[in-house]
């Protein structure tokens, strides 16, 4: 592990501790007059929820530095790319038309509908396209996947649909159970745990793909498996959290100048600061005054779209000059 | 013994809203920990003098903890696991039904009388509901309900369901909301208008105030806007308030 891994691993920690005990009035109040209830507060409500605030930033930096390796794109990230929306798409389908409400069966229709975005990217872009076919391919996908969850949503059974939905798809860790928190990290942990044993093939893949070939990994191969494994992994956060726009971005952008800019060795710095960011961001939504609850997608957008427009206007000079 | 002489310190925590509207009616004082936030607006509850007697909480379970509820009420909620956790926590949930019909609404204040151990806290609400059944009118004017933006009911909804007791009759919309050419073009014989935050600057209140809309041709009445998010049981105010201004 390099020192700056460390680093990061040690201020996620904390953060997470921090993200454990904050606020701490309504825990000591409880450990005065009801120890058991202020030990169940711990483990049965907060516990979950800081796991999957680390796990899905990890999944989202870590998927997003995967996809960039991938796609040679410093743009593509699972939003960019309408996997998050084809997620929502899917979980919407299953929360609400099919009245489905065990987390894993809900994960894997978020996963089915991630997948989908992904296969539709694919063959709307190619795997090597250019940046501005990449940003629109993701964009209409992503448009189309938004629609249509409108429209299962207004034409959905219950007419609360709308509004029931709303705090969860925009991103939110609130009330979320342990066996949700497994159903989203488990499939999730163990596609971002094939996506490390992937990180020579990527790093092979940036010095081109007769490279890649010739030396037992076939590009195809390789791009199936990570565009499977990042919906894998996005998807069933997105079922239990929603989407959480600009992390997967953000982190590998962060990630790879730790890495020396090796596509491959970014993958773990990268999910360190995706975890960083929304365990971060999830801190912020708790402090949000009384009455107003904001999600955490909100959160993360705000911060994000000024990088962003950095990083396209970054381009479009490296492009005219 | 009185069903409720057994639940003597039985508290309960209502999470959502709607939920909060049938707690707030049914409860004493003292069987209330925790109302949501929303219900204490003005703008959102017309129990919002109730509502706030009681502490507030942004519709989650931590937020509700330190009451040690012994019941909590929870209706939806997204990707929310307030059932499992309550269970967890030794805390009784129980979900409301997102109400589709009128005889979900008497299903729920069964069930928020049976929670609070005195079903017959429900009986004059019912015996209202029936009343208001048994009496509504036989012919019923076409209709349409306006909200901003043109939103309006579907047909066959709760809420033309409880807008038909008044005896006006929603007219089917496509996509439930309606054009400034409808109203127009075919303007209905009522115009039921909610009110619901109308004092505020919105694209929805400007559509309101288009010219087509302000001398559309048809009886007006106004509507509370914030009866109409839930369609409980507060509707049956709303109801005889509709039918008197037909008087």
């Amino acid at each position: 592990m390099t020192r700056p891994t460390a680093l990061l691993l040690a201020a996620l920690l904390l953060l997470a501790a921090l993200h454990l005990l904050v606020p701490l009035g309504p825990w000591l109040e409880l450990r005065r007059s009801d120890p058991g209830l202020a030990s169940l507060l711990l483990t049965e409500i907060r516990l979950p929820r800081t796991l999957l605030a680390a796990g899905y930033g990890a999944v989202l930096g870590m998927t997003g530095a995967a996809l960039q390796a991938l796609f040679a794109n410093p743009l593509a990230s699972p939003d960019i790319t309408g996997s998050s929306s084809g997620a929502a798409l899917g979980a919407v389908l299953g929360a609400y038309w099919f009245a489905i409400v065990d987390p894993l069966a809900l994960a894997a229709f978020g996963a089915g509908g991630a997948a989908l975005a992904l296969v539709a990217l694919l063959l709307l872009a190619g795997r090597r396209s250019d940046t501005a076919t990449l940003l629109l391919a993701g964009v209409a996908i992503a448009l189309a996947a938004g629609a249509a969850t409108s429209l299962l949503l207004a034409l959905a059974p219950s007419p609360f649909a709308f509004y029931d939905s709303f705090e969860w798809l925009m991103g939110s860790f609130v009330d979320r159970s342990l066996p949700q928190a497994a159903a989203a990290l488990v499939p999730a942990g163990l596609a971002c745990a094939i996506l490390v044993r992937r990180a020579h093939a990527l790093d092979l893949m940036a010095l081109g793909e007769d490279v890649s070939a010739s030396l037992g990994y076939p590009p195809r191969r390789v791009a199936v498996e990570v565009v499977g494994l990042s919906a894998i992994a996005v998807g069933a956060c997105v079922s239990v959290c929603g989407a959480i726009g600009f992390v997967g971005l953000i982190a590998p952008y962060a990630a790879r100048r730790l890495s020396g800019g090796h596509p491959g060795r970014a993958l773990v710095p990268a999910a360190l600061v995706g975890a960083i960011l929304v365990v971060l961001a999830d801190l912020f939504v708790r402090s949000a005054p009384a009455g107003r609850i904001v999600p955490v997608g909100i959160v993360t957008t705000v911060v994000g779209t000024p990088l962003f427009i950095w990083l396209v206007v970054g381009m479009r000079r490296r492009l005219t000059s | 013994m009185p069903a409720s002489a057994l639940l003597i310190g039985a508290s309960v925590a209502s999470l959502n809203l709607c939920t909060d509207e049938y707690l707030l009616l049914l409860a004493r004082p003292q069987e209330v920990a925790s109302v949501s936030f929303l219900s204490q607006d003005r703008q959102e509850s017309p129990l919002w003098r109730s509502a706030r007697r009681f502490p507030a909480n942004r519709g989650s379970i931590e937020d509700v903890l330190v009451r040690r509820p012994s019941v909590v009420l929870t209706m939806g909620g997204g990707g929310r696991a307030t059932r499992l956790l309550a269970s967890r926590l030794h805390i009784r949930p129980v979900e409301l039904l997102s109400p589709l019909s009128l005889g979900d609404v008497a299903a729920n204040l069964r069930t928020v009388a049976g929670v609070l151990g005195e079903p017959r806290r429900a009986t004059p609400w019912l015996q209202e509901l029936a009343r208001l059944q048994r009496t509504s009118p036989t012919k019923a004017k076409d209709t349409l309900w306006l909200s901003g933006g043109g939103q309006s009911l579907t047909a066959g909804s709760i809420g033309a369901q409880w807008l038909r007791l008044a005896g006006l009759e929603q007219r089917p919309l496509p996509g439930g909301r309606a054009s400034l050419e409808t109203l127009l073009v075919r303007p209905p014989a009522v115009l039921v208008q909610s009110r619901y935050r109308s004092a505020q600057v919105s694209s929805g209140e400007r559509w309101l105030d288009h010219p087509i809309v302000r001398n559309v041709r048809a009886q007006r009445m106004a509507a509370d806007g914030r009866r109409w998010t839930c369609m409980g049981p507060l509707m049956i105010g709303e109801i005889e308030r509709l039918r008197a201004a037909q008087r």
